[in-house]
């Protein structure tokens, strides 16, 4: 399995064994709620009735 | 050094060197962010040359809805203080702090479509406290939110980088970092 990556400047790795030891212990102490998102999708235009005889 | 005032037709390379490409706000450094990067360290972008910068992020966006965090050097660390200050599109107002955490956590936020980040830092490269001051935008619809940061680190720690890590597992695609010094006379 892949560990995630970093950026470093320019040069883009993979965490080390020790930078992902330290990530997964940080993800698994962190209490701060994630935000909620909200549906941000605008409602659609309404279909052209059709018309009636 | 005093604002020059030009009365000859020449400019010499030097007038120009001193007076016209020196501004005010002055380019230090950028980074391009790549894809899907779970953090971002902006190496070189503190020096004696100046005691305050302005950090921005621009055109680039976060895997998900999220905070995004920000810390001294490379690695997390201790004695981050700051409180937000934000009011929602209700008009409700929106508060946050960090009290003594590893990072600062309630700069500002982003999501799938839009991720900036605009904030000074005051004397990150000197023996000194680090503070600083973030613009706090929370795209969210209906709770979306916007305000101000407001933060230091209780240390005297001289860094020479800072580091963009968005919340969780959440990762930054795209857009720049460029960092400005505020010029000294």
């Amino acid at each position: 399995m892949s560990k995630p990556v970093i950026q470093i400047g320019d040069e883009i790795r993979e965490m080390t064994d020790e930078e992902y030891a330290a990530y997964q212990e940080r993800l698994a102490n962190d209490t701060l709620p994630a935000l909620i998102p909200e549906s941000s999708v605008e409602e659609s235009a309404p279909e052209t009735p059709e018309p009636t005889e | 050094m005093a604002v020059k005032t030009f009365g000859s037709e020449r400019l010499t390379s030097t007038d120009i060197n001193t007076y016209l490409t020196n501004s005010g706000l002055v380019y230090v450094t950028s980074v391009n962010v790549g894809t899907g990067v779970s953090s971002v360290t902006v190496p070189n972008a503190f020096s004696a040359t100046y005691d305050a910068y302005k950090i921005i992020w621009t055109g680039g966006t976060i895997s998900s809805l999220a905070l995004i965090f920000c810390y001294m050097g490379s690695s997390t660390g201790t004695a981050y203080y700051g409180a937000r200050s934000s009011g929602n599109v209700a008009g409700s107002f929106v508060g946050g702090g960090d009290n003594n955490t590893a990072y600062w956590q309630f700069m500002t936020a982003g999501n799938t479509n839009t991720a900036f980040m605009e904030f000074d830092l005051f004397n990150p490269y000197l023996a000194t406290v680090t503070s600083v001051r973030s613009i706090y935008s929370e795209p969210n619809g209906a709770s979306s939110a916007y305000g101000t940061y407001g933060g230091y680190v209780n240390n005297t720690t001289s860094y020479t980088s800072f580091t963009l890590d968005p919340q969780s597992t959440t990762t930054m695609t795209g857009g720049t970092i460029t960092v400005y010094g505020y010029r000294k006379a």
